[in-house]
């Protein structure tokens, strides 16, 4: 059980015990309510609850919407896919991207590494890593350095972008070993805000009917390696896995 | 003539501003429900998630649909119970015949499908002003999240109109019940009886109201049929006066 489930569990004995405290202690309750409940009391309640909602409606309004998540266009969501997918394939196929990778439209770097190589050796150890895809490109010069960058493609759930909150994959390097390992676990959780089915009812045809399931895509992950130009690379596990570039 | 509709109409407005004050104790169950009914709806409705490998995702999704569901209950028992003897009762001191009785109980209903109405669509925006100040702003989705003015009003004409059409309902099964609680049974045993015969019957009668897409075409259906369900509970009210 969750955290979330076991506070629901307890916010139910609660309630339950509520309710059966109450239940004993209503005819007493009652008898003293009944006595202080007058209509004028009643009227002046109820006016105040109305009061209170009215004067809540422009103060809402004037809230910011700062920082609030914006759906993106179903549409918007499929030419990312499509965008990242082509350069995904571009990189397997050995074709020249347009531009650097930074550049390329549906990925995104979330994170960077440089290291520097004592070593003549590089060996690539870790644990696979699912919807990963590794590339390797060796510099034209020996600089000493290996820069790993990770982007991501595009991760949505029901039209919610959230590629910029994935954790990136953990990469450290040591003695000659290059590691990288999947991120620890994450959990993301949106709330969203549907319009009352009095409202809905009459939008159907202008907005759609509304969600009727998860839709969720999770994009690729890319590791791209850049390492010295004479660099021995020990591939590993990863032997199959790995995509050589040629050299810039 | 004239005479007699002035004192019709006089006396059911005057009983009518007497109900008003008597049941006010009945606006403070609606307020109740509806509080009870936000800290539900802060528990938020549907749950999806989805994951993939390290990475699981959930949408959680919140409406004061539940807010509207509970005032509607609230005013199919306060329709009821307006026929019960108990309320018939409060009517004694004032100069009234069952017509008036009737009227004046209209009356009170619409007035109090009003007061439902408009305070269980603002209901959505407290819960809205609560999801802001208590989650994380980047957890919450701009879109639905401020809903126009021109939706709010639409939310309360619809939810007043349901109201209307729940309480003209309530009020027929409870002069019924009153008339006869055999044909207070019988009635919703036929109309449960006929689903399973016909199956699509209940499903299309409802569909006839929820399926409108159309305001003004929906405000006829539902006002139509709340004059046509008042008016036989007129009717078989004046019966009862009759052949009690």
């Amino acid at each position: 059980m969750n955290d979330r489930g076991f506070s629901q569990l307890i916010f139910l004995l609660v309630i339950i015990v509520a309710v059966v405290t109450i239940a004993k202690l209503v005819p007493t309750i009652r008898a003293k309510i009944s006595l202080r409940i007058t209509w004028k009391r009643s009227l002046i309640f109820a006016g105040l609850y109305l009061g209170v909602l009215i004067l809540l409606v422009p103060m809402f309004y004037r809230l910011p919407n700062k920082g609030l998540i914006v759906l993106a266009s179903t549409q918007e969501i499929k030419q990312a896919q499509t965008l990242s997918q082509n350069t995904i394939n571009d990189l397997t196929n050995l074709l020249p991207l347009v531009g650097d990778m930074d550049q390329q439209k549906g990925l995104y770097q979330n994170s960077s590494h440089t290291f520097k190589v004592e070593s003549e050796k590089l060996a690539l150890i870790g644990s696979a890593i699912p919807d990963n895809q590794i590339f390797v490109e060796r510099k034209g010069v020996d600089d000493g350095k290996v820069e790993v960058y990770t982007y991501i493609a595009t991760h949505s759930a029901n039209n919610i972008d959230f590629t910029k909150l994935v954790l990136p994959s953990v990469i450290s390097y040591k003695n000659g070993t290059l590691t990288f390992n999947p991120a620890d676990q994450q959990k993301l959780e949106f709330n969203r805000f549907s319009s009352d089915f009095t409202v809905t009812q009459f939008e159907t045809l202008n907005k759609g009917a509304g969600w009727k399931g998860m839709s969720s895509s999770f994009g690729w992950q890319v590791l791209y390696i850049r390492v010295p130009k004479s660099l021995e690379l020990d591939k590993g596990k990863f032997s199959d896995r790995i995509r050589m570039l040629r050299s810039s | 003539m004239s005479l007699t509709e002035v004192s019709l109409l006089s006396s059911s407005f005057k009983q009518y501003l007497y109900k008003l004050k008597a049941n006010t104790h009945l606006i403070n169950r609606l307020i109740l429900a509806q509080i009870m009914a936000l800290i539900f709806s802060l528990g938020g409705g549907s749950y999806m998630s989805s994951g993939s490998g390290q990475l699981s995702v959930s949408v959680r999704i919140y409406s004061a649909n539940l807010v509207i569901i509970f005032s509607i209950i609230w005013i199919t028992i306060v329709a009821v119970l307006l026929t019960t003897k108990a309320y018939k009762h409060m009517e004694a001191p004032l100069v009234a015949n069952r017509l008036t009785g009737n009227l004046s109980d209209i009356g009170f209903l619409m007035t109090a499908s009003v007061f439902a109405g408009i305070t269980a669509s603002l209901g959505g925006i407290i819960l809205r002003i609560l999801m802001y100040f208590t989650m994380g702003r980047s957890t919450l989705v701009l879109n639905e999240f401020f809903l126009t003015f021109s939706d709010l009003l639409l939310s309360m004409v619809v939810t007043i109109l349901y109201m209307g059409l729940v309480s003209a309902l309530g009020y027929f099964i409870g002069v019924l019940a009153q008339v006869n609680m055999v044909s207070a049974i019988l009635i919703p045993a036929m109309i449960f009886g006929s689903q399973r015969v016909y199956s699509d019957m209940p499903q299309s009668f409802f569909k006839f109201y929820v399926s409108d897409v159309s305001l003004p075409s929906f405000a006829l259906k539902v006002i139509i049929t709340a004059l046509i369900l008042f008016g036989t509970s007129l009717l078989i009210s004046n019966r009862m006066e009759v052949n009690p």
